[in-house]
């Protein structure tokens, strides 16, 4: 897996590449210190490359998800392959993060 | 063949008889007309030498009666000779009534040896003869220039001393005539010859004589003298002038020489001559008396004139004979054929169906009668048989309806699509039965109950309509027994006890019943006085699969069926058969026997099932040649072939999360293996991992242990199993998360669980030996 951040006028843009299991979603959850301390974050979460998803995967972006509502901050998740987004819908995420 | 066709018969018939009849009177006619001729002709050709010789000896006699009294004449008159020695003029007047007294004699001389009379000269011979007017006169013949002593007339008597005959000449001194001159020697006291007495006689009345023979009209004759000079001819110009020799020098047949020779040696004989175009019989006979030799020659065609005429005449009255008797012959047998040739119409018209055709009358009682009679009763026997032969058929075709309903019915209880599991690449099976008649009492049947294959196959004792309703009885028997039973003996058991109860036909089922673990190949069988199957093990001889007989089901009812169990490892085939194939017979009948069934599976072992049991068939088929089948054939192969690639594969994991990385490359390849889908396999491994992750973190707490992982593909589907000997937790007792809740009041934990549910469609757990063991399995797309 592979994640870069950008930040472009207060919106930062997550992007995470190849498959996210296990392991990796320790990583990503490191990648993303930076934006633990963001108020009022603005992000994007680009996944159109994001092969593959595990359930560790979906707590970190349950977590995300749960600190952009708690900071009036806004999360937008991008297009997904389909194999992420059957997970999405198999475990309800995909009406938590995509609606 | 040819079409039989009455007129054509009729005609044939008439000729051929025809011909043979007057064929056979015309050889009968031949062979007496060779005999009549043979004899005819021998008979006529004796009668023809008869006649001959008769004439011929006649002849000869008047001849030998002329010379005679010749002879006589001069004997009697030669003493009175003596008596006029001493007057030699006298003689004239002796010799003058010697010649008077004999009319024949045409003149008579006596001539003295050389100077008897000195007086009268050295030769003194008077002589008187009959001149041309019958006038006699007299004259002395011996004279200076007329020496009669080198005359054959003279000289001969003279050297010889008896009397001779000379031969024929011309007399140019007298009467112009063919003479001839008899001399006899004159003796005087002494004894001592002194002289000849001669007579000359005329020869025309011999040639009268001799051309007074006349056997057959055209007739002639001849005679020679002894030099074979002709004297009697009838060309004149030849006699004296040529023998019989020159004559006939330049003819081709050599035969007249031969006749010369004979007659010059005084034989007598008969012999045919080929003389120019026309054939004759020469008969001739010597005359003794001169030696001169007489010879008739008669044309062939004048002494078997009247035998040819008769032939012509006789060949002429059989031809038109024959010709008649053919005409005749023809018409009576083409009277008698009449009727036959209407009998073959009504024959024809009875054939086609047409039992009211009337038949031919036949007044007469004869062999036509009698045909006429057969064939009535024929008729009215094929119209009676016709009838019930109709009866018979409707009858038959009935029972042959049903006969074709009952085999489809029965063919259908059995299974008979092959591959019967096409979904499951493990089993290798095939089977036909092939009934003797319409139906049969063989069966087999299988079915895979809870991974195990159940299978049968049975001979109801006997055949046809009775076997057929047991087998279908046994078969639904089986079906419904085998599924609450766990083994063959209590399969077969169970069938007995049903089948014995009202038994009332006393009928028995040979059977043989194996319960075979798919999975693992142990084979669980019961044989109830069945044929043993031929076990065919990878690398090894064909050989009978060990097995107590029992005894058939039926019989007993409370018999106790032992079961016995073994093994069928991957690729062995197990081949089951009733008696239909080791007892088939060939038209010698011989079996076909267990020993040629072993030898004929020798070296098959690594065949499809289909085409073990497909090339058995030709095998029994071939043996059997001409023979009939008589009895059901069954044959059902089995083999377990477990796929390389299906087998299980395992991965030993450690508890750390980074082994979750060697999760991807297994899973998929067992994806692979069990054919499901690269996408649906990512769901797959997400759910393996999610349960892989649950044991890593929580099973061995902090401390260290392994964690195994199998996966399988069975019946198609994908089945994990997960171990580990960590602290107890059966994940299928967490409740579900809730997954509709809000992000606020979601939880992190569940998620895993509840992917694993979802994605899999079976999760089991089982704590054993103190192991957890989690099951999941994803069915593949059969069986799902």
């Amino acid at each position: 897996m592979k994640v870069s951040l950008t930040t472009n006028d207060s919106k930062t843009t997550v992007r995470i590449e190849g498959r996210l299991d296990t392991v990796a979603a320790n990583d990503l959850e490191q990648a993303l210190s930076p934006v633990w301390e963001q108020s009022h974050p603005d992000l994007y979460l680009d996944c159109r490359d994001m092969e593959y998803i595990s359930s560790s995967g979906l707590r970190v972006f349950l977590k995300l998800k749960k600190y952009v509502l708690a900071q009036n901050g806004r999360l937008e998740v991008s297009e997904l392959q389909p194999m992420v987004k059957g997970v999405f819908e198999m475990t309800g995420f995909a009406k938590l993060l995509l609606s | 063949m040819k079409r039989w066709n009455p007129d054509f018969m009729s005609h044939s018939f008439t000729a051929r008889l025809r011909v043979y009849v007057v064929g056979f009177t015309a050889l009968l006619f031949i062979l007496a007309f060779y005999v009549i001729f043979r004899f005819s002709y021998r008979f006529i050709r004796e009668e023809a030498v008869h006649r001959a010789d008769a004439q011929l000896d006649n002849t000869i006699l008047r001849i030998d009666g002329v010379l005679n009294s010749v002879e006589t004449a001069v004997a009697n008159s030669s003493w009175a000779v003596g008596e006029e020695l001493n007057k030699p003029d006298s003689l004239y007047t002796l010799l003058t009534r010697f010649v008077e007294r004999n009319p024949i004699i045409s003149g008579s001389a006596v001539a003295f040896r050389e100077d008897f009379f000195r007086d009268k000269g050295s030769y003194y011979s008077p002589y008187v003869f009959k001149d041309a007017n019958g006038d006699i006169r007299r004259r002395q013949l011996g004279t200076e220039r007329y020496n009669y002593s080198e005359k054959e007339w003279f000289s001969r008597p003279m050297q010889t001393g008896k009397a001779h005959w000379s031969e024929p000449y011309y007399d140019t001194g007298g009467g112009e005539m063919l003479m001839t001159t008899y001399s006899q020697p004159l003796y005087d006291a002494d004894h001592r010859m002194y002289g000849v007495f001669t007579a000359d006689i005329s020869l025309a009345w011999l040639t009268e004589l001799v051309n007074g023979i006349r056997p057959y009209p055209r007739s002639y004759n001849l005679m020679i003298g002894r030099e074979g000079t002709y004297i009697v001819h009838h060309r004149p110009e030849r006699i004296l002038h040529e023998t019989i020799f020159s004559a006939t020098k330049t003819m081709k047949d050599s035969t007249t020489q031969k006749i010369g020779r004979d007659m010059l040696a005084g034989r007598r004989g008969m012999e045919v001559l080929q003389n120019d175009d026309t054939l004759s019989y020469v008969f001739y006979a010597p005359i003794e008396t001169t030696g001169w030799s007489v010879a008739t020659v008669c044309p062939r065609e004048e002494i078997f004139a009247s035998l040819d005429k008769i032939q012509w005449c006789v060949v002429l009255i059989a031809v038109v004979g024959l010709v008649v008797l053919g005409l005749v012959c023809g018409h009576i047998i083409r009277h008698i054929l009449n009727p036959l040739s209407r009998f073959a119409q009504a024959a024809r018209q009875i054939a086609g169906g047409d039992f009211q055709t009337p038949l031919p009358p036949s007044p007469y009682d004869d062999e036509m009668g009698q045909l006429r009679d057969a064939f009535e009763y024929m008729k009215r026997e094929l119209a009676e048989y016709m009838e019930e032969l109709q009866q018979t058929t409707v009858r038959k075709e009935r029972i042959e309806s049903e006969l074709r309903i009952a085999s489809e019915i029965q063919m259908g209880m059995i299974p008979k699509l092959f591959p019967p599991f096409p979904e499951r690449k493990d089993i290798d099976l095939y089977a036909i039965l092939k009934p003797a008649k319409e139906v049969g009492g063989d069966l087999y049947d299988f079915f895979i109950h809870e991974e195990k294959l159940l299978f049968v196959i049975g001979d109801v004792s006997g055949k046809g309509i009775p076997a057929s309703l047991l087998m279908a009885v046994t078969r639904s028997l089986f079906r419904t027994i085998a599924v609450h039973r766990k083994t063959a003996g209590e399969i077969v058991a169970a069938l007995n006890r049903a089948v014995a109860d009202n038994n009332e036909s006393n009928m028995f089922i040979t059977l043989f019943v194996g319960v075979l673990d798919l999975a693992s190949g142990e084979l669980d069988y019961c044989n109830a006085g069945h044929n043993p199957p031929v076990f065919l093990q990878t690398g090894g001889k064909p050989r009978l699969l060990s097995c107590l007989p029992n005894i058939p089901i039926g019989v007993f009812k409370d018999f106790d069926y032992v079961a016995e169990s073994g093994r069928l490892d991957n690729g062995s085939l197990l081949l089951l058969y009733t008696d239909g194939l080791t007892e088939a017979e060939n038209p010698s009948e011989e079996l076909y026997s267990v020993e040629r069934l072993l030898a004929t599976l020798e070296g098959m072992q690594e065949l499809p099932a289909q085409e073990i049991i497909r090339t058995l068939e030709r095998s029994v088929k071939d043996f059997a040649g001409e023979a009939e089948q008589n009895d059901d054939l069954t044959m059902l192969a089995l083999r377990l072939k477990h796929d390389p690639d299906s087998q299980e594969m395992e991965l030993v994991l450690e508890n750390r999360l980074t082994e979750i990385l060697r999760l991807e490359d297994f899973v998929k390849q067992a994806g692979q293996r069990a054919g499901i889908p690269a996408d649906e396999t990512e769901m797959v491994l997400l759910a393996v991992e999610e349960a892989v992750t649950n044991v890593i973190r929580y099973a061995y707490g902090d401390g260290e242990g392994l964690i195994r992982l199998t996966a399988a593909c069975r019946d198609g589907n994908l089945v994990f199993e997960l171990r580990d000997s960590g602290q107890a937790f059966d994940p299928t007792q967490v409740p579900e998360a809730d997954v509709t809740l809000p992000a606020e009041e979601r939880t992190p934990g569940g998620l895993g669980l509840l992917l694993v549910r979802r994605i899999m469609d079976e999760v089991r757990y089982q704590r054993t030996d103190g192991e957890n063991r989690l099951t999941l399995v994803k069915r593949g797309k059969l069986t799902s």
